[in-house]
């Protein structure tokens, strides 16, 4: 079962960092293109 | 309509993927033979799936509507690069968890097994796309390289998929998209590895759609900066 939490945990950390990051990467393009206009 | 989609998209996305983990952790049985192994079933096929029939399949269409001059238009150079950024993310989860799934099963974390080689070749090639689009160049011109690096790089994902046909190897062939399409699982298990599939497709949907998004407000600034660098030069009096 070890193996399977690791799987797990890591798939998911990867995931939600890489969501988070694009999130962030997100509003810092709107607020740039705001901030152009 | 994009956004209301996206919007729409996310949520049910995520809740997909939480309703497989739990199914996938507590509530489908052990194997017969794996045991509590099995469980990794529920994520590492659906991640090898959206990485390389999906995110790459979708590069390599979208790379090459680019470069036929009838459909040419720099949305599919975006779509193509939110495709690969994404798709590399998932292959490196499709080896990572492999490696934690042969471990116990194989008793090696990595062996240069045809199928793990060509994906792992398949990963590289796409880091090499993705390095290739941060090489400053005109847009049309960086959309060009990396449409035909794209294309190149997309000739492994046949390789990938049949290196389980074409040689011998540890990993195991298709389970259910085998020759004769029929699935060798059945139940809640096989219930819950299609939820799998569609869970984790649905993600990166939604994540192709935000990183179309950055890629979409990105170029409209590079635009901005560059008219403002020839507006500059046009006042201090020099050719632009």
């Amino acid at each position: 079962m070890n193996y399977v939490i690791a799987g797990y945990t890591f798939t998911f950390v990867v995931l939600i960092s890489y969501g988070a990051s694009l999130a962030y990467r997100l509003r810092r393009a709107r607020r740039r293109a705001r901030g152009a206009k | 309509m994009k956004r209301t989609l996206r919007r729409l998209l996310g949520p049910v996305a995520v809740a997909l993927v939480a309703l497989d983990v739990i199914l996938g952790l507590f509530v489908t049985p052990p194997d017969i033979e794996q045991g509590d192994l099995v469980r990794l079933v529920y994520i590492h096929p659906a991640l090898a799936w959206v990485a390389l029939y999906v995110a790459f399949a979708m590069a390599g269409i979208c790379s090459l509507l680019y470069l036929w001059p009838r459909t040419r238009s720099m949305t599919y150079d975006r779509l193509a690069a939110s495709a690969v950024e994404i798709g590399v993310v998932f292959t490196i989860l499709t080896l990572v968890t492999g490696s934690i799934w042969g471990r116990p099963t194989w008793g090696v974390w990595w062996t240069w097994d045809a199928r793990l080689t060509s994906t792992a070749l398949l990963a590289v090639m796409f880091l090499g796309y993705l390095a290739l689009r941060r090489v400053p160049a005109d847009p049309h011109v960086r959309a060009r390289r990396c449409a035909v690096a794209a294309l190149i790089a997309a000739v492994d994902v046949p390789i990938v998929h049949f290196s389980v046909i074409w040689w011998q190897t540890l990993h195991q062939g298709a389970t259910v998209l085998n020759s004769n399409l029929t699935p060798t699982i059945h139940g809640l298990m096989a219930w819950t590895l299609l939820l799998s599939f569609v869970a984790f497709t649905l993600l990166f949907l939604w994540m192709v759609l935000v990183r179309y998004e950055i890629e979409t407000l990105d170029e409209g600034e590079e635009d901005a900066e560059l008219a403002d660098a020839l507006e500059a030069r046009r006042q201090e009096g020099a050719p632009a």
